[in-house]
């Protein structure tokens, strides 16, 4: 990775450290709704009870992690290298097309959308031979559904504007 | 011997056999790309086992295990870019062989190396499974609750990373897969309202985003790109007989560390390579040449991790307790083909065990083979571009994420999950303790609160049983360790600077 390009200003380790905290202190609040107190039969020990064990083993996981990470914040460079913006800024453009990809299949059918998804996301990755990437598309999507929709006769989603796919 | 034949007799069929070439060459070609090893691999062809008989399926997943851990060797050797991490002790004398044009011969060391490890596995899975699972017909829901804690801590504890974040990426995974039914009574939990999340977070859509995706997205970040040009040709050529003498026992003690180390929850084919070459190195004839060129680090690095492959499935098999992800992903996948692991499968079903174990042996011969015949080929694969190849192993992956259920939410699932494996692997968090979790969960769960009915509510009980008090000793031992390593070097630091001031 571009060493030179400037990293983003948060501690990695400790930000994970704080959602999984946040999150763990919502969900442990969330087993003590009023809902879960159905179980008469479970003698204390109903659907909420292994999931609360979990929770605290969670919590207090979160807090050792967080606190590691505030007091020693230098963690080895390879793992956890801080990410540059313009890498955050890739990732984030294949996190889109990805998320675009699997609501798409839903709408315009899995052949049509794998088309498009597997045209854009080589251009993502940064590769620019058009002509391949195209043919790539449009080989590889077809192939995938030829096996699975004909041959081993696995419905995948249909577009709304022909009848096979 | 008559299930023994009948095992034989489900898996000669030339459905079965063709998925065991065809899945361990695509295995090898897997191990061969750096960076894809063998979960991406199985959760590749996951769609494609779905429409599978139990055996083909079977032969396809245990075929693609054996040749993915193999595949990493040749890339080690002709370019010194290990494949997979299994194959990075390799590369230390493979490739200075192969700069010193005997690349040929370390292709054949390191295959045939792997071949005898691999079958040495089998041997090793066969006599040593249906014995654990016969013993473990006295277990009860007590002693399988320490045995899911203590495999577990096991794999947090030697997971990259700290153990802290280990054990925290288990307990998460561990959490999530109590989403949905609550096993034992039937209500709702943390589904919020949704009858989406009422069937649970299934575990292949997960493990295809933890995985699949979230290499995808590691790979823009850093801009990977192994594209090589392997220009010289590569042949293949057996050592000679002559050669093994006095690599024997070296041979074998490296199967006998493979096979140990391969039982054991979290550790894997990495680690035993890398022991096994420390063993080498230390106690080899020609200990001197190690790290130079010398057969003797291959031989150890390359029958110590394929001596992996059969004894991983030892646990799993007998116990339906997987060892790593790449058993846990296999576990998932028997067990949507109608074979649940576990000791009622020897009892119940051992003519499937023994098809098992007939399947590993069929795919270490079809390495064997496909290693001799077509490394050259192999390492093609190298040229195929990385954002090409990157965007087939990902539209193929959410394939076999949907194609389990139907589902739209496991693609959801696959989305998330990537995205959270993404900032895990970023952020040093190891990914493998969360999918074990996963798996584990239920599990465990079911033990907990069956083994409270049985002791009347009582914690104390759980101590009153020699197994479970042992595994409970070595769980707290491997837990307290670190602090104690701690401890030890604060107290020697203190010594040292007491001593420095007298």
């Amino acid at each position: 990775m571009a060493s030179k390009t400037p990293r983003l200003p948060v501690n990695g380790t400790s930000l994970v450290a704080c959602v999984t905290l946040a999150a763990s202190t919502f969900m442990l609040w969330h087993t003590f709704d009023p809902a879960y107190d159905t179980a008469f039969a479970s003698a204390g020990r109903g659907p909420v009870f292994f999931p609360r064990i979990l929770l605290v083993i969670m919590l207090m996981l979160s807090a050792a992690v967080l606190a590691q990470s505030v007091t020693r914040p230098r963690v080895p460079e390879t793992e956890t290298a801080a990410l540059a913006w313009r890498a955050l800024l890739s990732v984030l453009l294949a996190a889109v097309a990805t998320g675009l990809y699997l609501y798409l299949i839903y709408v315009i059918g899995y052949l049509l959308a794998s088309i498009a998804f597997s045209f854009v996301l080589p251009v993502v990755f940064g590769y620019r031979r058009w002509v391949v990437t195209a043919t790539f598309a449009a080989v590889y999507a077809t192939a995938t559904w030829y096996v699975f929709e004909m041959i081993f006769r696995i419905v995948l989603p249909k577009s709304p504007w022909f009848i096979y796919f | 011997m008559d299930v023994a034949l009948l095992g034989l007799e489900q898996i000669l069929t030339w459905q079965t056999m063709l998925a065991v070439v065809l899945g361990t060459a695509l295995g090898v070609a897997v191990g061969v790309l750096p960076g894809l090893g063998s979960v991406v691999g199985i959760t590749m062809v996951l769609p494609f086992t779905l429409t599978m008989g139990q055996m083909p399926a079977v032969a396809v997943l245990l075929g693609i295990y054996c040749g993915s851990v193999y595949g990493g060797s040749i890339t080690a050797i002709i370019i010194n870019t290990p494949g997979t991490p299994q194959a990075a002790a390799t590369a230390l004398d493979g490739y200075p062989m192969a700069a010193r044009g005997e690349a040929d011969l370390a292709l054949g060391w390191a295959t045939t190396a792997s071949l005898i490890g691999g079958l040495f596995s089998v041997l090793v899975l066969m006599l040593a499974a249906p014995q654990l699972a016969a013993f473990s017909l006295n277990f009860t829901s007590v002693e399988y609750f320490a045995l899911g804690v203590f495999a577990l801590i096991c794999i947090a504890q030697v997971s990259q990373g700290s153990m802290l974040r280990g054990l925290l990426s288990g307990a998460m995974g561990m959490f999530v897969a109590t989403v949905g039914v609550d096993p034992v009574i039937g209500d709702m939990r943390f589904t919020f309202d949704s009858f989406a999340l009422s069937a649970g977070i299934s575990l292949i859509p997960a493990i295809v985003g933890l995985f699949a995706l979230s290499e995808m997205f590691v790979r823009i970040a850093e801009r990977y790109t192994p594209t090589v040009k392997v220009d010289f040709k590569v042949g293949f050529k057996m050592p000679p007989r002559s050669a093994w003498r006095g690599r024997l026992v070296l041979l074998l003690k490296s199967c006998l560390i493979g096979s140990f180390i391969g039982a054991l929850p979290g550790t894997g084919a990495a680690t035993s390579a890398f022991i096994s070459y420390s063993e080498a190195k230390r106690s080899s004839p020609n200990r001197a040449r190690i790290g130079k060129g010398e057969p003797d680090g291959i031989i150890a690095a390359e029958s110590a991790n394929n001596a992996v492959t059969g004894s991983a499935l030892v646990p799993t098999l007998a116990l339906g307790i997987p060892g790593d992800p790449v058993t846990a992903v296999m576990l998932g996948t028997l067990i949507v083909q109608g074979i649940t692991p576990g000791p009622r499968l020897f009892i119940e079903h051992l003519d499937v065990v023994y098809a098992i174990f007939f399947i590993l042996i069929a795919a270490n011969v079809a390495m064997f083979a496909i290693g001799a015949v077509g490394a050259q080929a192999f390492t093609r694969v190298l040229r195929v571009p990385e954002s090409l190849l990157m965007t087939a192993v990902v539209v193929i992956a959410l394939l076999g994420a949907y194609g389990v259920r139907g589902n739209s939410l496991d693609l959801v699932i696959a989305f998330a999950a990537g995205i959270v494996g993404f900032v895990m692997r970023r952020t040093g968090f190891p990914i493998a303790p969360m999918v074990i979790g996963m798996v584990l969960s239920p599990m465990i769960e079911n033990a907990l609160r069956q083994s409270l009915m049985l002791t009347r509510g009582s914690f104390w009980a759980f101590f009153e049983r020699p197994i479970t008090l042992a595994l409970f000793v070595v769980t707290a031992a491997i837990l307290l360790w670190p602090l104690v390593r701690w401890l030890l070097r604060a107290a020697k630091t203190h010594n040292d600077a007491q001593d420095r001031r007298t």
